[in-house]
C-alpha cells in the first residue's frame, strides 16, 4: 500500500491536470446526485426496521386518527370575557381557520337531531345489561312513575314543551337516560359542556375548537407552515383571551425551529473558534486544501446516500461533523509530516501514509460494519461515512500531496521532547484519577426510557398539554388499545373480551366505543334480557296509562311507548350512531380504511379493514393484563408510554450498544493485524478506551441517560480515539513532534466543533455534543500526554 | 319672464317624478316607525298548548319583559314558577318550588337559547332580520297578522309555522301562534302591555 502511494505520487507528479479533473469529477457527480436527493425527518429511521415491537407500535400509533388532530383551547383571563364573549371569539377563530391546514373544524355540537333521545331509547334493548336492568327496575315503581309523569307535564307546559312532546310520548319514563350513560364512555374530555352554543367548560372560561389537519407529523416544512397559521389565528384574539394549541405537528415544528436556531448559534460559535485555531496554528494558504478535503468527502458521502436511499433521513446529515472531524485529521497529519524537511517529499509521504492508512482502514471497517445494522438510519450513516472516509483517504494519499507542501514552520521537523520521570508520574496520577472518576460515573449510567425525550419538548407545549388535560379532564398517561380486524363486529368483540380481563377500577376508566356499540353476541344477550324483563313486568304500560290519565294526559298519549315495549329489538350499528349525531366522536376511535402502507409485525396486521382504539389508564395492572399471549389471543395491541420506553431502552442496549462493541472488536482486530505488537496495539487503542470511559463517566455523573444520539456520538469518540492512538503511536515511534502537533490541532478543531453543540437546545445535538466533547477530552490528552508518558520510541518498538 | 317660466318648468320636472312614484308605506315600515321609540316592553301572557298528549289544552301563564336589542325575561308564574333570562348573550334558567328559587343553569340550554333568540326576533318584527331565517307572509294588514315559516329544514321539523298578531297601534304584540311539526299548537296571548316601563336593574340578571 505504501509503495502504491509512493509510485502513484511519482506517476501523477507529471499529470496534475488529471488530478484536477478527478476533483472536478467528484464535485460534478456529487452535485448531480445531491440535486435529486429528497430528505425526510422521521424518527423511524433511527429504529430497527425488523419485526421489532417498538417499530410496529410506532407504525400503529402513526395510524391513529388523533395524530392528525388539532385541539385549540381558548381561555378567558377575565370574567368579563368568559361566557358569550368567549363563545363569539371561538366562532370567529373557527371560521377563520384556513382549510388548507384545518379540516373538520368543530367548536359546537353537530346539528340538533330532533329524535336524539328517541334514537337513544331505541338502542336501550341492545345495551340492556344486568346493571341497566337494575336501574330500570328502580324507575318503574308506582311512586317513581307518578313523580316522573308529573315532571313531564310540567316541562310540557313550558317553552321547552315545543320540542319535548314527541320525546315524552315515546319515552315518558326517561328510559333513554340509561343509554346516555353509555354514551358518556365515548367522551374523551370529561369536562366538556355545551354553553352559549359552543364547547365550553362549566364555568364558561374555556372554549374548545377541534380540527383535523392534513399535515403529516413527519412533514417538517408543512408543520412549520402550520405553526405560522396558528400565530396568524391567535393574533386575531382580543386582549385577555389566550390560546393553547396542542397537536403532534407543533412538536415537529418546535424541533425543526429549535434545530434551525441551534445550527445558527453553534455554527457561529464553531466558526469563531475554528478561525482562532486557524490563526494560531494554520496561517498558510494551504488551509484552502485542508478545508477542501472534508468538503469533498462530505459531498461524496451525501451523494452515496442520495443514490442509495430515496428519501434519505435528514438525521444522517446531522452526523456531518463526524465525517468532517475525521477527514480533517487526515489532512492535518499529511500537512505536518510533509512539513518536515528531513527527507524527500516522496519519503515523507511514505511515512505519513502509514498512520493515515491504519486509522482510515480501521475507521472505515468499523463504520462499514454498521451496514449490517437493522436500523435504517445507521445503514445510511454507514454509507455516508464509509464513502466519505474512503474519498478522503484517496484524496489525502493520491491527490493532495501534489498541492500541499506541508507546514512551513520548524515545529514539523522537531522531535518529541522527552518526558521527565516526575512529569510522567504526575501525568499518570492524573490519568488514574480521571479513570477512577470515570468508572464511578459509569456505574450510574442508564439508557433513555422515554420515546418523547428523543426530540425537543418546549415548556410552552408541555405545560400547555398539561393544562389542556386538566381543563378538559382528559386522562393523563393513557395507554391505547388497538384492535384490528376484518369487520367492525370483530374488533368490537375482541376489544370487549380483552377489556373484560381488566380489574374493575381500571375497567371503569376506559374510554371507548364498546359500551355504546357492544358486539353482536352481547347485543343479542341484552335483547333477550330486555324481552324477559318486560315479560316479567307486564303492568308497567297500564300503570303509565292510568297515572297519566290522572294527570290529564290523553288515553293514547304514550302509544309510541307501549308499541316500543312490544317491538322486537333491533341491533345497534355504526349507522345508528352516525344518525344519532356522534359520528365525529366515533371517527376518532374507529378507523375504516385501506392503508397506504402494509405492515405486518408481531402477528398484528394493521393493514386490515378496521381498527378500533380504546383509551385505558397506563397502570401496572393494565400493562400486566395485556401480555403478548393475551394480545395474540384477542388480536389486540396495547401501546403505552411505559411500554414504549422499555422497548426503546431495549433497542438502545441491544442494537446500538451491541454495534459499538462489534465495531470496537473489529478495530482491535485491524490494529492487531497491522501492528502485531501488544504495546503498539495498547498504545493505539488506549485513547479510544479512555475517551469512551470519560464519555460514560460524564453522562453518569450528570445523571443524563444515554440516548440514540449520545450512543451515535460514542461511535465518533471511538473513531477519533483510534485515530489519535494510531497517530500518537506513529509520533512516538518516529519521535515526531509534527505528528503530535497534528493530533493537537485536529483535536482542538473537533473540540471546537462539538463543544459548540453544547450551546444547542435540541437534545439530539446537545447529546451528540456532550458525548463527543467529553469523549475527546479524554482521548486527546491521553494521546498527547499519557501515551508519551507510558511509552518511549525504544520501548514501543521493542 | 322666459327665465322665470323656465325655472318653473325645471322645478316642476324635478318634483314631478317624486310625487308621481311615491308609494304607501309597507306594513313593516309602519311597524318600524310605530316602534321607533319603543326600547322595552312588559306584558303578561297566557300560554295555551293544544298537544296531542293531552285531552284538554295545557294552560299556563306568566310575564314577559324585553329590552332591545337582546334582553329577554320569560317567566312562568302559574301553575308552577320557572323561567329563563337571555341577557345580551348570557343567560340563566331557574325553577321554584315555593318561596325559594333554584338556579337550574347559569346559562341557557341550546334549545332555550334558540327559542329565546327566536322570541326576540318575532317580537321585534324586523323584516330584514326575519327574512334571513323565515319565509314571511302578510296574512292581514288590519289587524296586522304575519306568518313565518322557517327556511332551515332542521328548525322546520320542530316548528311548522309562527303566526304573529299585532295590535292596531302596531306597538307591542297581541298573539303568537306556534304550530309544531306534529301539528300541536301553542298559543301565546299577551295582555297588560306596558311600553317602555321602568325596569329593575336585576330584571335581566336575577330570577
Amino acid at each position: 500500500m505504501i509503495r502504491i502511494v509512493s509510485n502513484a505520487y511519482s506517476y501523477f507528479a507529471q499529470r496534475r491536470l488529471l488530478l484536477i479533473l478527478c476533483i472536478c469529477g467528484i464535485v460534478l457527480c456529487s452535485a448531480l446526485s445531491l440535486y435529486t436527493m429528497t430528505l425526510e425527518e422521521n424518527i423511524g429511521y433511527m429504529l430497527p426496521d425488523t419485526e421489532s415491537r417498538l417499530n410496529s407500535d410506532l407504525d400503529i400509533i402513526q395510524s391513529a386518527p388523533l395524530q392528525r388532530k388539532v385541539i385549540i383551547t381558548l381561555k378567558a383571563e377575565d370574567d368579563d370575557l368568559s361566557g358569550s364573549v368567549l363563545a363569539k371569539t371561538t366562532a370567529l377563530i373557527a371560521e377563520a381557520m384556513n382549510p388548507e391546514f384545518f379540516t373538520d373544524v368543530m367548536y359546537k355540537p353537530e346539528s340538533l337531531n330532533p329524535k336524539f333521545f328517541i334514537a337513544l331509547r331505541d338502542m336501550l334493548p341492545s345495551l340492556f345489561s344486568k346493571e341497566i336492568e337494575q336501574h330500570v327496575g328502580q324507575m318503574i315503581t308506582e311512586e317513581e312513575i307518578a313523580t316522573t309523569l308529573r315532571k313531564q307535564k310540567q316541562r310540557l307546559g313550558t317553552m321547552e314543551g315545543l320540542v319535548l312532546s314527541s320525546t315524552i310520548a315515546a319515552d315518558p319514563l326517561n328510559l333513554h337516560q340509561n343509554a346516555l350513560k353509555n354514551l358518556a364512555a365515548l367522551a374523551y374530555m370529561r369536562n366538556i359542556r355545551v354553553l352559549h352554543g359552543v364547547y365550553m367548560t362549566e364555568d364558561g372560561k374555556h372554549s374548545l375548537i377541534m380540527a383535523s389537519t392534513p399535515v403529516k407529523v413527519t412533514d417538517s416544512k408543512a408543520a412549520v407552515a402550520l405553526e405560522d397559521e396558528f400565530h396568524r389565528l391567535f393574533k386575531m384574539l382580543p386582549t385577555g383571551i389566550t390560546p393553547i394549541a396542542i397537536s403532534a405537528q407543533r412538536y415537529t415544528a418546535a424541533n425543526v425551529l429549535t434545530i434551525k436556531d441551534d445550527i445558527e448559534i453553534t455554527s457561529i460559535f464553531a466558526c469563531i473558534l475554528l478561525f482562532l485555531i486557524a490563526i494560531i496554528f494554520l496561517r498558510t494558504k494551504q488551509l484552502f486544501f485542508l478545508l477542501l478535503l472534508p468538503c469533498l468527502s462530505y459531498c461524496a458521502g451525501a451523494a452515496a446516500v442520495a443514490i442509495g436511499w430515496r428519501p434519505a433521513s435528514a438525521m444522517t446529515f446531522g452526523f456531518g461533523p463526524v465525517l468532517v472531524g475525521m477527514t480533517i485529521d487526515f489532512g492535518l497529519h499529511l500537512y505536518y509530516i510533509l512539513g518536515s524537511n528531513t527527507e524527500s517529499k516522496s519519503e515523507l509521504l511514505k511515512k505519513a501514509s502509514v498512520p493515515i492508512v491504519i486509522s482510515g482502514v480501521t475507521t472505515i471497517a468499523a463504520f462499514a460494519l454498521l451496514m449490517l445494522s437493522p436500523v435504517p438510519g445507521l445503514r445510511q450513516l454507514s454509507a455516508f461515512i464509509t464513502v466519505g472516509l474512503t474519498t478522503a483517504l484517496i484524496l489525502t494519499l493520491f491527490v493532495f500531496p501534489h498541492f500541499i507542501t506541508g507546514c512551513e514552520r520548524p515545529v514539523a521537523s522537531r522531535p518529541l521532547s522527552p518526558s521527565s520521570p516526575l512529569r510522567r508520574v504526575v501525568i499518570l496520577a492524573v490519568a488514574v484519577w480521571f479513570l477512577v472518576i470515570g468508572c464511578f460515573g459509569i456505574s450510574d449510567l442508564h439508557f433513555q426510557d422515554h420515546i418523547r425525550s428523543l426530540g425537543v419538548r418546549p415548556d410552552y407545549l408541555v405545560d400547555g398539554e398539561k393544562m389542556v388535560r386538566k381543563i378538559w379532564g382528559t386522562p393523563e398517561n393513557e395507554a391505547l388499545l388497538f384492535a384490528s380486524g376484518d369487520s367492525v363486529d370483530t374488533v368490537v368483540h375482541n376489544t370487549h373480551e380483552s377489556l373484560a380481563l381488566l380489574p374493575k377500577e381500571d375497567a371503569t376508566s376506559v374510554i371507548g366505543l364498546t359500551p355504546l356499540l357492544p358486539c353482536l353476541d352481547v347485543q343479542k344477550v341484552n335483547q333477550e334480557n330486555w324481552m324477559n324483563f318486560w315479560a316479567m313486568h307486564p303492568d308497567v304500560a297500564t300503570q303509565v296509562q292510568e297515572q297519566g290519565r290522572t294527570l290529564g294526559f290523553a288515553k293514547h298519549a304514550f302509544s309510541p311507548f307501549y308499541d316500543f315495549l312490544k317491538t322486537q329489538p333491533h341491533d345497534i350499528s355504526l349507522q345508528n350512531l352516525r344518525k344519532l349525531g356522534v359520528g365525529s366522536l366515533v371517527d376518532t376511535l374507529l378507523v375504516e380504511r385501506v392503508p397506504s402502507r402494509t405492515t405486518v409485525t408481531d402477528g398484528t396486521d394493521i393493514s386490515r379493514a378496521v381498527t378500533l382504539i380504546s383509551y385505558l389508564p397506563d397502570t401496572i395492572t393494565v400493562n400486566a393484563a395485556f401480555s403478548p399471549k393475551v394480545e395474540e389471543e384477542y388480536g389486540v395491541r396495547l401501546i403505552s408510554g411505559s411500554r414504549l420506553g422499555n422497548e426503546l431502552a431495549k433497542v438502545l442496549t441491544s442494537t446500538f450498544a451491541q454495534f459499538i462493541i462489534y465495531a470496537f472488536f473489529l478495530i482491535i482486530v485491524c490494529i492487531a493485524v497491522i501492528h502485531r505488537s501488544l504495546k503498539q496495539c495498547v498504545s493505539a487503542l488506549l485513547p479510544a478506551c479512555f475517551g469512551l470511559l470519560m464519555m460514560g463517566g460524564v453522562f453518569g455523573l450528570l445523571d443524563r441517560p444515554l440516548s440514540l444520539f449520545s450512543i451515535a456520538g460514542a461511535l465518533l469518540v471511538l473513531g477519533h480515539g483510534v485515530d489519535y492512538g494510531v497517530y500518537a503511536t506513529h509520533a512516538i515511534k518516529n519521535n515526531s513532534l509534527g505528528t503530535s502537533k497534528a493530533i493537537l490541532v485536529s483535536g482542538l478543531t473537533s473540540l471546537a466543533g462539538f463543544g459548540s453543540l453544547l450551546l444547542a437546545d435540541h437534545p439530539a445535538l446537545y447529546d451528540m455534543g456532550l458525548s463527543v466533547f467529553s469523549g475527546l477530552l479524554g482521548a486527546m490528552p491521553c494521546a498527547l500526554f499519557v501515551l508519551p508518558a507510558l511509552f518511549t520510541k525504544d520501548s514501543i518498538s521493542s | 319672464m322666459r327665465t322665470l317660466l323656465m325655472s318653473f318648468l325645471v322645478l316642476m320636472m324635478t318634483i314631478a317624478p317624486a310625487s308621481s312614484f311615491s308609494k304607501e308605506l309597507t306594513l313593516f315600515e309602519r311597524i318600524k316607525i310605530a316602534n321607533e321609540d319603543v326600547h322595552s316592553l312588559k306584558a303578561t301572557f297566557t300560554q295555551s298548548s293544544k298537544l296531542a298528549l293531552f285531552n284538554d289544552p295545557l294552560v299556563v301563564s306568566g310575564e314577559l319583559t324585553l329590552q332591545k336589542p337582546e334582553f329577554l325575561r320569560w317567566e312562568y308564574t302559574k301553575p308552577s314558577v320557572s323561567g329563563f333570562i337571555l341577557n345580551d348573550g348570557d343567560g340563566l334558567q331557574w325553577t321554584s318550588t315555593g318561596r325559594n328559587y333554584s338556579v337550574v343553569r347559569t346559562e341557557l340550554s341550546t334549545f332555550l337559547r334558540t327559542m329565546a333568540s327566536q322570541m326576540l326576533l318575532w317580537v321585534n318584527i324586523d323584516e330584514e332580520a326575519l327574512s334571513e331565517d323565515f319565509r314571511v307572509t302578510i296574512l292581514s294588514t288590519e289587524p296586522p297578522v304575519i306568518k313565518l315559516e322557517s327556511k332551515d329544514k332542521e328548525m322546520a321539523k320542530f316548528i311548522k309555522s309562527i303566526v304573529i298578531e299585532l295590535p292596531v297601534s302596531l306597538r307591542g304584540i297581541s298573539r303568537i301562534i306556534v304550530t309544531e311539526g306534529n301539528d300541536s299548537i301553542i298559543t301565546l296571548t299577551f295582555s297588560n302591555i306596558e311600553i317602555n316601563p321602568v325596569l329593575s336593574e336585576t330584571t335581566f340578571v336575577k330570577p
